[in-house]
């Protein structure tokens, strides 16, 4: 999906017909200028129980019908009372004979066309210098579903979908305290798309939410079609391989988080909501972990930072120790893996760079293909990296064991976007290896520490917890706590402490 | 607002970028071997080459499918069982290890890779000769492993090397089950060099011997200590004198036999020993030297034929008398004969010594320790404990007179 | 200049790395070589030195708390003796941290990599480095931090994996020959505890309620724990052969055998000990830096990290032929050097401050709590 940005702004549309008259007439006929060649906008015309002519326009299907026909042009052409004979339309009359309907009053042109493209019925009456917009909105949207790429076994199975309204909703059906605090922003000069900064009073912190407002405010895109584009504006560091919002598209993750004092940026139009600051070790955390015994999320919270490090590190160890370090294979296994790449034509680090271009070539295709094509995807995959490929003599088979692990492991990840960068790091480093051996490893892998320890989330250091050691936060990164004795607000408190100690060491990283 | 932020990283990123382009592309990787480039050596056999140098054979692994068989670049006969293996020998000679390395080299194309050489086999000529100047190149060549175990082989060692054995998949597998099998007898190249640096200055390494198997076929098999005293390998001790060697060093996979005297074979016990501690003493009195050995061997009766019911207290005390004096005459004539026949101390008298009397050590004993070794005498106190009289409590030879 | 700031333990944890490394690379061969069978008392003799150091380097601090050892020196010695003081400083740092990157180098090459060019690793790991401080003293202390457990998780595996091999008699008889071999092999990790005192360069970025005196001691007391136990590693294992191996504890390594899966493991064992080392050349290098900078009054040191990375790789490969010429620097006008730069002109500064102080010419000093100084 391409924008082009060759539309002009907005308010540069069409001056001249941007202006608001004192009749309503003149209104009309300047949005009919504004709106020509817009097939979907209904200009409706009809006249009130007095005789007044008046304009009905909305969006096409963006309306809901049988209440504009009940409650606003049934009143208005039986019930409409005229307060003085000689003036117009006045707002009280159209205010008192409108009641089933929220009833708003507009007097600028830029105003009623914003309102009326995000759904809002427009009345003109043609003898008023007035407009009113009537709330009557109703389109198509997808239902609350299961996300899918966020499922669970145990848990909810709500998830966020594309209309901000549902979502907002969803939020505060779980946490129906007035402290939940929705502040929505509108950017983007084309799109106009509204964003929702959703908080906790009194458990956010003062200073992430000026921050995120500040950056929010800074947006100057021209369109904002995912909240995948406001991630990108809104990260510390734009060029850093890593993550540095958690995105989600579970409620139920997005208020734990609220809980925990952090930000959930909502974009109306993605199912995907933002949460800041993201720290490391929220990546590797899945919801289930909560609502599972904790013997189980503690094991598994394990098993995930063990099949990190293997995501990472897995290939490019094979290759390091298989072309240095042989010793440190087993005699027995050495002996058998000497026979199998007896035949093979490529050295060890090329075939480990083929054969994970190959693994993320066909992931990339099965996620991308419908989903009637996508078995076969996967069938051709088994073949490519698999018997065939070894029975043709152009892979040894432990390396397609290695490359089969390290994929797997590399879902195991809870959060998509982060297994992705992981997945991004492991080619350089296979370089490295295949260049110094496991100290090229080591080198790879202290770069990327190092990396990840500038590395910031609102101000907040990535590796909070684990590089500015918290004492507190490892009974959630070590362990995962049993519910009972976890404490809410002692987190918050320690995410407060991290970010202002942070703070403190760290003026003015951010963005501008 | 983003561009100023976004520079630094990105200059750094690009030069990140070059350098590692720069790294893989142009300088190569010097140490990188592929496995295929490798010839993994399994076992190295040492042998003196006649005028002076040394031979030195190599066990190599072939990784081809179902490869080996008459590779061998030697013409020597093959001892053992003919057939395919997994394996082939080169061998080459020269003055030193590191020229025959060197040629080596030149025969086999592939890189010579030793770490998984786990076995060391060294001729008995060539042991006589001197072992350490050898050893020099295994401990200071980074390659080849410090773990790999000694062994000193009765004729040519390459001969051992070329053996098929009928349960391992190479010679090399069967000497590190040979080694496996006695504590003793698993010396690595680190544990001699330390004991022949040691005070005593006498090693002791398993003494491999062809011996024949019932189908006719020679397999390598351990019936001897080789003692290695001062770098040079003197002579071996087998049979009795072995097992009191295995004793005093703490073995503890052995099986001792008591037979009464004047009786039938069939009047013995055999007993397994399960623990074995050992505790000795010296005693300098200013020009002769007393050892004072303890041995509490721990048995389970594992088959009984004599007079004694194990299963009694009174009765197994009396045995456990008996095996007390066999294991001291073992002991004693095993001290004996260090002592007469080799004047070497394999036992490691001269380390408890130097520990017990450390300035008379450095003054006096160890300029004088083989004249002292010899004239030394010997106090040995056993005490045997039978634990466990086995799964049954009397003699079936009994209950079938009954 | 530096905007970075480090908490006590972070401090602590880098100073034990940024010592330690080596130490644990080349001593325990060294001292063998003279206090045989007593090479592990050796450390206790040194650590002396190190709380000497300590001692000096944080009496200093109360004096000029936000100031470095360059700086107070400049400010008590006068703008020329200083100078030329902080010069030979200087000079030291750049000459140790060279050989601290020979060390490293010559030790990869040497087990590991054996046909790599030294200079391909040297210029490998001071690029590594540079990066790295790049990021400031922060992401140095954290990183330490982060390391320490691993490296502290190897040197007590080593053992515990070696245990089946060991012989704990080899430790008599003890002081065989008396004190003087003991106290002869004591010297060279006093060279290695007197650098302590490099933490006067450090102190300035530290924050933080913990007290300093513990967390300053923690390290000397790791640090003699792990040399004592490595030595005794050493010992055990290898009995009077210790003194016969380069890297003795890395051929220790390389002996461990357990079951038939954990072998020849000294790939890994060299990962972790090169992790600490990647600390330690950091710091030195960034010490190196930021001296530099202060000695020049340098606002920014970042532009010096790239310069000054170069110079040090031709230090390492300029400073010695081979690694027995190492092992004499260690041994005579290295050591002497060290200990005139590291002990005697602290203790000179710390003189003068304290008469200055006296006589009450430094009334106005600085608060040691107030955060911001450079």
């Amino acid at each position: 999906m391409i924008i082009v940005p060759s539309a002009m702004p907005l308010q540069e549309a069409s001056d001249a017909n941007m202006v608001w008259s004192s009749e309503g007439k003149e209104n009309v006929k300047n949005l009919e200028n504004i709106f020509h060649h817009c097939s979907d906008i209904v200009f409706f015309s009809f006249s009130f129980q007095g005789g007044q002519q008046a304009s009905l326009i909305y969006v096409d299907g963006m309306v809901d019908n049988l209440q504009i026909d009940e409650h606003v042009i049934e009143p208005l052409v039986t019930r409409y009372e005229q307060d003085s004979e000689e003036d117009g339309v006045t707002v009280e009359s159209v205010r008192r004979t409108l009641t089933a309907v929220k009833v708003k009053t507009h007097t600028t042109m830029q105003e009623v066309v914003e309102l009326m493209l995000s759904g809002m019925t427009i009345l003109i009456p043609h003898q008023s210098d007035t407009a009113f917009s009537i709330e009557a909105i109703q389109f198509d949207k997808r239902s609350v579903t299961e996300p899918d790429a966020e499922s669970v076994v145990r848990g909810p199975r709500d998830g966020f979908v594309e209309t901000m309204q549902s979502n907002t909703s969803l939020l505060r059906r779980r946490i129906r305290s007035p402290k939940l605090k929705i502040q929505p922003i509108k950017r983007g000069k084309l799109t106009h798309t509204t964003i929702n900064l959703v908080y906790m009073e009194g458990l956010a912190s003062e200073q992430l939410l000026e921050e995120v407002k500040r950056r929010l405010d800074n947006i100057t895109l021209e369109s904002i079609l995912d909240s995948g584009y406001v991630e990108q504006c809104l990260e510390d560091n734009p060029y850093s391989p890593f993550p540095q919002l958690l995105t989600t598209e579970r409620p139920d993750v997005a208020s734990s988080h609220l809980l925990e004092g952090r930000v959930v940026i909502l974009v109306d139009g993605s199912p995907v909501a933002l949460i800041a600051p993201a720290l490391w070790v929220s990546f590797l955390q899945s919801p289930e972990d909560y609502y599972e015994r904790h013997f189980f999320g503690t094991i598994v919270r394990w098993l995930r930072y063990a099949s990190i490090f293997v995501a990472l590190l897995g290939p490019s160890i094979y290759v390091a120790v298989i072309s240095y370090h042989q010793e440190m294979i087993p005699t027995a296994l050495i002996l058998t893996m000497a026979k199998a790449r007896a035949q093979v034509p490529f050295p060890a680090l090329v075939e480990a760079l083929l054969m994970e271009l190959m693994f993320e070539a066909l992931r990339e295709a099965g996620a991308r293909l419908p989903k009637q094509v996508g078995s076969a995807v996967s069938i051709v995959g088994a073949l490519v990296i698999g018997q065939a490929a070894i029975s043709a003599g152009l892979v040894s088979a432990p390396m397609v064991m290695v490359v089969a692990i390290t994929g797997v492991a590399s879902f195991i990840v809870p959060h998509y976007n982060l297994g992705i960068s992981v997945r991004l790091l492991r080619f350089p480093i296979i370089l490295l290896s295949g260049f110094l051996g496991l100290i090229g490893t080591m080198m790879g892998f202290i770069l990327l520490v190092t990396h990840l320890l500038t590395l910031k989330s609102f101000g907040v250091p990535y590796l909070t917890g684990v590089a500015p050691f918290r004492s507190s936060m490892m009974k959630d990164i070590l362990i995962r706590q049993p519910v009972w004795v976890e404490n809410m607000t002692k987190e918050t408190d320690q995410m407060q402490n991290a970010e202002q100690s942070s703070d403190k060491a760290n003026q003015g990283n951010g963005l501008g | 607002m983003m561009r100023k932020a976004i520079r630094v990283p990105c200059r750094c990123m690009v030069s990140f970028g070059i350098a590692m382009l720069l790294l893989t592309t142009l300088t190569g990787c010097w140490d990188r071997t592929e496995l295929e480039q490798l010839s993994i050596i399994l076992a190295a056999g040492l042998d003196s080459d006649g005028n002076g140098g040394v031979k030195m054979t190599l066990q190599v692994f072939v990784p081809k499918e179902g490869g080996g068989g008459g590779q061998q670049s030697g013409s020597e006969p093959k001892k053992g069982g003919e057939g395919g293996g997994q394996t082939t020998v080169f061998s080459a000679s020269g003055p030193t290890l590191g020229h025959v390395l060197f040629e080596l080299q030149n025969k086999m194309p592939r890189y010579i890779f030793w770490g998984h050489a786990e076995v060391y086999v060294v001729s008995k000529d060539l042991a006589s000769k001197g072992v350490l100047e050898h050893f020099d190149f295994f401990q200071r060549f980074q390659s080849p492993r410090e773990r790999a175990l000694i062994f000193v082989a009765d004729g040519q060692a390459s001969e051992f090397l070329q053996s098929l054995p009928q349960l391992q998949n190479n010679v090399a597998e069967l000497f590190e089950d040979l080694g496996k099998s006695r504590a003793v007898w698993k010396i690595s190249l680190l544990e001699m060099v330390k004991m022949l640096s040691g005070d005593s200055g006498t090693a002791y390494a398993p003494f491999v011997e062809w011996s024949s198997s019932e189908l006719g076929v020679q397999i390598p098999s351990v019936k001897k200590l080789a003692i290695i005293k001062k770098d040079r390998y003197i002579g071996g001790m087998a049979g009795n004198d072995m097992l009191g060697i295995m004793l005093l060093r703490g073995e503890k996979r052995l099986n001792v036999s008591y037979c009464e005297e004047g009786e039938t074979p069939q009047d013995c016990l055999t007993l397994r020993l399960r623990q074995n501690q050992i505790d000795i003493e010296p005693h300098w009195d200013g020009r002769r030297l007393t050892m004072r050995v303890k041995v509490f061997p721990y048995m389970d009766a594992i088959q009984n034929n004599s007079r004694f019911d194990v299963s009694n207290a009174k009765e197994t005390h009396q045995a456990q008398l008996k095996t007390n004096q066999k294991i001291k005459r073992i002991i004693e004539h095993s001290i004996k004969i260090s002592q007469e026949q080799w004047q070497a101390d394999v036992f490691g008298f001269a380390k408890d010594v130097h520990r017990k009397y450390a300035k008379e050590w450095n003054r006096t004993i160890k300029q004088n320790w083989e004249r002292i070794y010899k004239d030394m005498d010997t106090e040995i106190t056993v005490e045997s404990l039978i634990v466990h009289p086995g799964s049954i409590r009397e003699k079936l030879k009994k209950i079938g007179e009954r | 200049m530096e905007q970075g700031r480090i908490t006590w333990p972070q401090l602590g944890m880098l100073m034990y790395l940024m010592v330690g490394a080596t130490s644990v690379l080349i001593v325990p061969s060294v001292t063998a070589k003279y206090a045989h069978q007593d090479l592990w008392m050796t450390p206790f003799i040194g650590s002396v030195v190190g709380f000497v150091a300590i001692y000096m380097a944080l009496r200093l601090y109360r004096y000029y708390p936000n100031q470095s050892i360059i700086q107070y020196g400049e400010h008590l010695l006068g703008k020329w003796i200083g100078g030329a003081a902080n010069l030979v400083w200087l000079f030291f740092l750049w000459q140790n941290t060279g050989v601290i990157l020979r060390e490293y180098g010559e030790f990869i090459v040497g087990s590991v990599l054996l046909r790599t060019p030294q200079s391909v690793v040297s210029i490998c790991l001071i690029f590594v480095c540079a990066l790295a401080i790049r990021g400031g003293i922060e992401v140095l202390g954290k990183f330490a931090l982060l390391i320490t457990p691993l490296f502290l998780g190897f040197v007590i595996f080593i053992p515990l994996l070696l245990t089946p091999e060991m012989d704990v008699l080899q430790i008599t008889p003890v002081l065989e020959n008396g004190w003087k071999p003991v106290l002869k092999g004591s010297i060279l990790p006093m060279e290695w505890f007197m650098e302590y005192v490099l933490v006067s360069f450090m102190l300035p970025y530290a924050t933080g309620q913990q007290s300093p005196w513990r967390w300053l001691s923690l390290p000397i007391i790791l640090m003699l724990g792990t040399m004592v136990l490595l030595n005794l590693t050493c010992l055990f294992v290898f009995g009077d052969l210790t003194s016969m191996y380069t890297f003795s504890v890395f051929n220790a390594a390389k002996y461990i055998s357990l079951g038939n899966i954990i072998e020849h493991i000294e790939a890994i064992v060299m990962v972790l000990w090169i992790m600490g080392g990647f600390v330690q050349i950091s710091s030195w290098y960034y010490i190196l830096v930021i001296g530099t900078a202060q000695s020049f009054h340098i606002r920014d040191y970042r532009p010096l990290v790239f310069p000054i990375g170069i110079l040090i790789v031709a230090m390492s490969l300029w400073i010695v032929n081979d690694l027995s010429e190492m092992t004499k620097l260690f041994a005579t006008s290295g050591a002497v050097f060290a200990a005139v730069v590291q002990i005697c002109y602290p203790a000179l500064l710390l003189l003068i401050a304290w008469w200055k102080h006296k006589t009450g010419e430094t009334k106005y000093r600085e608060r040691p709590d107030s955060p911001s100084a450079t």
